[in-house]
């Protein structure tokens, strides 16, 4: 099942002359359940494309549809609501609430819908993510690793169509990097959750299941 | 697990938590506005409140309506009436004729406590008479009576059942009560039961008693009606609807629109004070939430990229201001109140018995309202902002103003360090412009308040005031309740030879006094005629005050009107001299004191109008008093100092002046209205204890007045009112300061990762200091320039003009407050750049260039 497609989508900076294209033309599309990784270099567009597949950013043109939403006809109130409903977001800078503890940065997104979370799940995730003794901690009292990982369970908290991480390892060591792949891999093998991921780092984008690279604003097979 | 029931509230509770230092200042701002606001609400309500007592006190009772002579009949027939709300009955049986209360008119009554308590004559302590025994007088009366206040004491009144007989009846009581007596009523009451009523009044039939015009056993009626306006209408309903014809009905003149006015006229200053207030207050807290909103916006976007919408995060930041009003608004309600049980006894005085304190509980919820209104309509704009912040940008966004429009700087100054202080504070205009205003509203209006208080002008205020260092008063003419008495013993031989007396006694001059009646000639009346025909004279007098208008007919009638005739001498003759005193004429003082000349008064002051014809004598008629003719010399201005007084119930139209020798010839028994005296400087208290001790020794009733006494009471009263000016515009003033306080303090606290850039690229930390006080210095420079800008226009133009129509006032230009708060604003904008800096030198550059969250 086709649970993303992006179709023509091409995002502009500036005026002219001085024109940037930072997409152009770009057309993907994503199973439900698929871990994708997008890799390209520095400047390359890849995090533009994020931001457009996520509701953070309009395309200049093209559309994009998640889960049969077209995000180009939403409001921004409505992009907000979709996104905390049916996104879930892992940054490289994890981008947790620094007033909040773990658990209520887990389950915020759901609250801030006004739903209560299913505990069951989320017990699932935290304990899968190995966060049980962090519950009540400060995100400042954690280490870069473990940040990431609230982040990542904040992500799947809310059942997601899909889960849209930027470069999630850009700040952690090789080894942390490593388990935090290996966690997302897990995580989208057993909850069957789609990932969109993105990296420069080939090795890591090696782990995903596809792999899409972009170049100058433009898919490079 | 806890279960976190609402997350918006989670965040909101928790991000108050976290800005505990901004949030500080921004409840103390909430806290000084709040405060403000209460103390003016106060001071305005109690103005309001003492003004209408003042004026209830004065009419003599708080009923809306009165109506006098009534038979029982005819007051149930009133009572029922569906727009009488409640109402107070008295009884009248006569007036006491005691020997001991000549001068003051005691009422023997009966009254419900309705009506005693609408004639602010209801025992405080005791109680009403309630069996025929009992009596419960004022004080003013037991004083005259030279009864102790005490209860159970024997009272014996005599009075007289009918009016027109000289039968006296002897009536003794015993004190069931007394209260306060109310000194600005004319008469003071005496109740006593409705038993003993009944016992004097058995066989007296009201309707015969009304017709023989016998007040013995008639009833007055006090009546409140469900609304105070209109109440002649009202009254008028009343007696049409009940079909009841002649009865006389009184409007309390408490209640008019004049009244009201009055009121509105001392209240609109304060209106002024709290739209300040309101400025000020938006000025600070607008600015407070603008910056917080700034440094808090990458929170803000972050939480927008996980989904909470515009309307939340508006809720996030209002359930923030919540609490901040929470806290600053009840204490501010607090400290306000108090502030205004300080105020109010300083600001309104001229209150018999101390000005009360209104504790409204209008007050506090308007107060509160205002100050709740103000935060909101700050926090609107800074919301908005939150609430719009797109997640890309924020995450982007730094504290400085992205959205610069200038795409190029031309300029080959380089990075100078004065250069960089002034682009950083154009960084952020609108705070920049914020602060400034802030600031200078408090400067200006300081300034303002200090030139209008400073343009007072004492000497201006005496010459109007009084003539001389000393006057001594005939106790009839000291009160406004007391006729004058043209043979009055206060100012007696040995008084005056004491004053005669005095060391450095330079001039004294005699004001003697009789009332005369004088034929009104032709060409007097004619020119008596013009005056009161122009302008419409005699018809807006005719609305105003009928009594006198009809005084003016019967004159016009009779060709004859009561005059005054005054004998002076001495300084009061040097008084005339002076200019603006003779209206017409030339005066003489040699010519005036061979006895043939006269001088009359014109019936304006010294106007700086057009000469008109003045409603006398013109220069050169003869005019013939007790026989003799005499010249008209001049025309002279009415000198209140001299004719002040009340000279009986006919309405005099003319005054004349003669000699105090001529006078004394045609009246020898005639004693001193007046005795005015100069002393020189050095004798001037010894003058006055002679008078005090004089006063103390020898005769309690001589009054006097002095120009040192009565400059000092003046100035004590002006120096009250301008503390309230002061007290706001301090407040205002450190506001001003706060929000430069707090402005710089963010402004060096947000940008520390800035300039630990700076730094690691070569800026020496005496650079980045010198730089950090460059913008302090420019914040102060500007505020200094616009204030002193703002503040001379609003003291050569607004104060001027105010100051102007004033005849106790010299304009003086000053900007005094200003140049001595200079040096202080200065100061602190050295000061707390310095403070901050030294704070962020703890930090190494490598953990501020690190710091992030």
């Amino acid at each position: 099942m086709k649970i993303l497609s992006a179709t023509h989508l091409t995002k502009q900076y500036g005026l002219a002359p001085n024109i940037v294209k930072a997409l152009d033309d770009v057309s993907i599309s994503i199973e439900q359940g698929e871990f994708v990784a997008i890799i390209g270099t520095s400047g390359s567009g890849k995090s533009t494309l994020l931001n457009m597949l996520g509701g953070l950013d309009r395309p200049s043109q093209g559309s994009v549809k998640v889960d049969h939403f077209d995000l180009g006809k939403l409001k921004d109130e409505e992009l907000t609501v979709f996104r905390r409903q049916r996104i879930g977001f892992i940054f490289q800078n994890y981008n947790l609430v620094p007033i909040l503890n773990v658990y209520e940065n887990i389950v915020m997104p759901i609250q801030l819908d006004g739903k209560t979370p299913d505990e069951k799940f989320i017990n699932e995730i935290i304990s899968l993510l190995g966060l049980e003794k962090k519950l009540y901690n400060m995100p400042n009292t954690l280490s870069g690793g473990q940040q990431q990982r609230v982040a990542i369970a904040r992500a799947l908290a809310s059942k997601p169509a899909i889960v849209l991480a930027d470069e999630p390892t850009g700040n952690l060591d090789s080894k942390t990097s490593d388990e935090v792949i290996e966690l997302l891999r897990v995580t989208s093998q057993k909850f069957n959750q789609t990932i969109v991921m993105i990296t420069h780092n080939p090795e890591i984008a090696m782990r995903a299941g596809r792999t899409i690279r972009i170049e100058d604003g433009k898919i490079a097979g | 697990m806890k279960i976190q029931k609402n997350i918006i509230h989670t965040l909101t509770k928790r991000s108050f938590l976290a800005n505990k230092g901004r949030n500080l200042v921004a409840v103390f701002a909430v806290f000084l506005t709040t405060l403000m606001f209460t103390a003016l609400f106060v001071l305005s309500k109690s103005i309001e409140e003492n003004i209408q007592e003042m004026n209830l006190k004065m009419a003599g009772n708080r009923s809306h309506l009165t109506f006098n002579y009534l038979t029982d009949e005819e007051i149930s027939r009133l009572t029922s009436h569906r727009t009488v709300t409640s109402w107070g009955k008295s009884i009248v049986l006569g007036i006491a004729e005691n020997k001991e209360l000549i001068g003051r008119q005691v009422e023997i009554r009966y009254a419900d406590e309705a009506y005693a308590e609408s004639t602010f004559s209801l025992p405080t302590t005791g109680h009403l008479p309630t069996n025929e025994a009992e009596i419960a007088l004022d004080t003013i009366t037991l004083d005259h009576l030279g009864l102790p206040y005490e209860i159970g004491q024997e009272v014996t009144l005599s009075w007289r059942k009918d009016l027109s007989s000289e039968d006296y009846t002897t009536s003794s009581f015993i004190l069931s009560g007394y209260w306060e007596g109310n000194i600005a009523a004319m008469a003071s009451m005496a109740w006593v039961s409705e038993d003993f009523i009944a016992r004097e009044c058995a066989g007296t039939d009201q309707k015969t008693q009304y017709e023989n015009g016998q007040y013995l056993g008639m009833s007055m009626l006090h009546v409140y009606v469900k609304d105070n306006k209109n109440l002649e209408q009202t009254a008028e309903q009343i007696l049409a609807d009940i079909g009841l014809t002649d009865v006389s009905y009184g409007i309390n003149i408490a209640y008019s629109a004049a009244t009201s006015h009055s009121i509105i006229k001392e209240i609109v200053p304060m209106l002024l004070c709290m739209a300040l207030v309101f400025a000020s207050g938006y000025l600070i807290i607008y600015n407070i939430f603008q910056i917080s909103v700034s440094a808090d916006i990458r929170f803000y976007g972050r939480l927008k990229t996980l989904g909470v919408s515009a309307k939340q995060l508006r809720k996030i930041l209002y359930g923030q201001t919540n609490r901040i009003c929470l806290l600053g608004i009840p204490a501010g309600l607090l400290c306000g109140f108090l502030l205004g049980m300080v105020l109010v006894p300083v600001m309104i005085t001229g209150i018999e018995g101390g000005a009360t304190l209104s504790a409204n509980p209008y007050i506090f919820i308007g107060s509160a309202l205002f100050a709740y209104l103000t935060v909101l309509i700050s926090c609107r704009k800074p919301a908005k902002i939150a609430g719009k912040v797109s997640p890309m940008e924020a995450l982007r966004y730094t504290d400085t103003g992205t959205n610069n429009k200038h795409k190029t700087k031309k300029s080959a100054n380089g990075a100078k360090i004065p250069m960089m202080a002034l682009a950083n504070l154009g960084r952020n205009k609108k705070r920049t412009f914020t602060v400034i205003c802030s600031l200078t509203l408090g400067l200006v209006l300081l300034s303002a308040i200090y030139a209008k208080n400073n343009s007072f002008d004492l000497d201006k205020y005496m010459s109007q005031k009084v003539i001389s260092d000393f006057e001594i008063k005939d106790s009839s003419i000291a009160t406004n309740f007391s006729v004058y008495n043209p043979y009055g013993m206060t100012i007696s031989k040995k008084l005056t030879e004491q004053v005669e007396a005095l060391d450095g006694l330079e001039s004294t001059g005699r004001l003697y006094c009789q009332m005369i009646s004088h034929p009104v000639g032709d060409k007097l009346l004619a020119n008596i005629q013009t005056y009161y025909n122009a302008n419409e004279r005699i018809s807006s007098i005719e609305a105003i005050d009928p009594a006198y208008a009809e005084s003016y007919y019967e004159m016009l009638e009779k060709k004859e009107c009561s005059a005054i005739l005054y004998g002076i001498d001495g300084l009061i003759l040097d008084v005339f001299s002076e200019e603006n005193h003779i209206l017409d004429g030339a005066f003489d003082k040699e010519k005036f004191l061979t006895g043939n000349y006269v001088l009359v008064e014109a019936a304006t002051g010294a106007e700086e109008k057009e000469r008109e014809t003045q409603p006398t004598y013109s220069i050169g008629d003869l005019v013939d008093i007790n026989g003799k003719s005499y010249e008209v010399m001049g025309i002279v201005a009415n000198i209140y100092d001299i004719t002040e007084g009340i000279n009986g119930d006919d309405v005099s139209f003319l005054s004349f002046y003669l000699p105090a020798n001529v006078f004394g010839e045609m009246y020898p028994d005639n004693t001193l209205r007046k005795l005015f005296f100069n002393v020189s400087e050095e004798q001037e208290a010894e003058a006055e204890q002679m008078l005090h001790d004089y006063r103390d020794e020898v005769d309690q009733s001589m009054a006097y007045a002095s120009k040192s006494t009565l400059a000092a009471h003046y100035k004590e009263q002006t120096r009250a009112s301008s503390i309230t000016g002061f007290a706001i515009s301090i407040i205002i003033a450190f506001v001003g300061i706060l929000n430069f306080a707090n402005s710089m303090v963010t402004a060096i606290v947000s940008r520390q990762k800035e300039f630990a850039m700076i730094q690691s690229i070569g800026m020496t930390k005496r650079q980045l200091r010198s730089m950090l006080i460059g913008e302090g210095l420019l914040y102060a420079g500007i505020t200094l320039i616009a204030s002193y800008i703002f503040g001379a226009l609003a003291v050569a133009i607004g104060v001027k003009m105010i100051v102007s129509t004033s005849w106790t006032s010299t304009f003086h230009f000053t900007l005094l407050p200003l140049v001595l708060c200079t040096p202080v604003l200065l100061a602190f904008a050295v000061l707390i750049p310095y403070l901050c800096f030294k704070n962020l030198e703890k930090q190494s550059i490598v953990e501020r260039l690190r710091a992030t969250d």
